[in-house]
């Protein structure tokens, strides 16, 4: 789904001319000028993940003016989203808008020359190849590390630019991963190689989350995205990307060069296991939501699935391309692809079995 | 020994290795990045280097987010 540009007021020739001088100020910043400001505006970015950090970067890129900016996003927007999740209003937690969805239409408000495609779907391998297409960098606006792993296995596969940022509590971590560079920068897995434990690790259940933290590892982010893309060759050349550490509560930061690894398995033995692995599976656990997604084996009948919905289920909704009903004391929201998300448990038997029952197997 | 981790002090065996801080730390097996006097020790290092007084360390934790792992 695209968005139009919204019209300017005043007629083609005053809108042209605000257009103009719409990125005056960002003209005038000296590493970025003019011949900066035109790679920028021919620059297309991939968003994965358009939640707390997805929707800061993307109102960064819309507003700095990047060409074009491609959101996906599989989860819909929850009242727990908003006091950080910039781009999200109470009417899109009521009516559980797909946050892929909810975003564009908060970023056309904005304005701007930017293009914005919204895709309401799970992001695996396949997912990114097609998503990826004449895509220069991709941000990583995920919740989840076998996200993240499955990224950067892609990225450093196509020699894609692509820059990690995650966030807890009050603190987060952002890395650049640049493909070019003398000495070349480090990957995911040049300093974490594998995923940690699943027990290893603080979340946003555990720990929270406060919106400067956010705010701090998205601006990180977006000037890294900012300084490559609007770089010339020689100006990329020298973009020393690092590991960034930054507590927003107790104001410690910390940047480490962090050079490619010479035993690398990712970068420099390019293998790729986490977008080999990365199949599609038929039920997720979407952890600390309460919520299963269960995927289907293709677009359902959908006069088939209203008819039997109907039939047994209360509260049913239809909201633009979802069906949304309630139905053995758990909530289902059914996206035309056929993925659902069954809110009100955790255990992906349960959800697989309800979803045969009222959308089919 | 006395090393600087984070900025802080802190007491450490001689010949103790990154490794052997990292147990200290509880963050063995973690994912981790370890910078020591300014350069990076990549992790199949930690357990080979071996600290030194006055070394200053700077441990990094790999940050999930909402969903952890």
């Amino acid at each position: 789904m695209t968005t139009p540009h919204p019209p300017a007021s005043g007629g083609p020739e005053a809108g042209a001319a605000d257009m103009a001088r719409r990125f005056d100020r960002q003209k005038r910043f000296a590493p970025l000028a003019e011949a900066g400001q035109a790679r920028w505006e021919s620059s297309s970015v991939l968003l994965v993940g358009v939640g707390a950090l997805g929707g800061s970067l993307a109102q960064s890129m819309v507003r700095m003016g990047v060409g074009r900016l491609v959101l996906a996003d599989r989860d819909v927007v929850e009242p727990t989203n908003l006091p950080r999740q910039v781009l999200f209003e109470d009417r899109h937690a009521r009516d559980r808008v797909p946050k892929a969805l909810a975003a564009q239409e908060s970023l056309a408000r904005i304005g701007g020359p930017t293009r914005v495609e919204a895709h309401a779907l799970h992001v695996d391998g396949a997912a990114l190849a097609d998503l990826a297409e004449g895509i220069d960098l991709i941000l990583d606006g995920t919740d989840n590390l076998a996200s993240r792993y499955l990224i950067n296995d892609f990225a450093v596969s196509r020699r894609l630019a692509w820059i990690y940022g995650g966030v807890v509590g009050s603190h987060g971590l952002v890395l650049p991963v640049l493909p070019e560079g003398e000495p070349p920068g480090a990957c995911l897995r040049c300093l974490f190689p594998e995923p940690p434990p699943a027990q290893g690790l603080e979340t946003c259940e555990t720990a929270g989350v406060i919106l400067p933290a956010v705010s701090a590892v998205a601006a990180l982010q977006a000037a890294a995205a900012l300084r490559w893309l609007s770089g010339s060759a020689a100006a990329r050349a020298t973009f020393r990307p690092r590991l960034m550490q930054l507590d927003v509560w107790t104001q410690d930061f910390l940047a480490i060069e962090a050079p490619r690894q010479a035993d690398c398995p990712c970068c420099v033995g390019r293998q790729f296991p986490f977008l080999e692995q990365a199949s599609n599976p038929a039920a997720v656990v979407l952890c600390g939501r309460n919520t299963v997604q269960v995927r289907g084996p293709g677009r359902p009948d959908a006069a088939r699935v209203r008819a039997v919905v109907r039939a047994h289920a209360r509260e049913v909704i239809e909201a633009g391309p979802l069906l949304r009903f309630d139905v053995e004391g758990l909530r289902i929201t059914l996206f035309p692809d056929g993925r659902a998300l069954i809110e009100g448990t955790e255990d992906p038997g349960l959800a697989r079995a309800v979803y045969d029952r009222y959308v089919g197997s | 020994m006395v090393i600087t981790v984070n900025g802080t002090e802190r007491r450490l065996q001689r010949g103790s290795s990154v490794a052997d801080l990292l147990r200290e730390l509880g963050l063995a097996g973690g994912a981790v990045a370890v910078e020591r006097n300014q350069r990076l020790v990549g992790p199949k290092d930690h357990v080979a280097t071996r600290l030194e007084d006055g070394d200053a360390l700077q441990v990094v934790t790999l940050v999930g987010g909402a969903s952890g792992p």
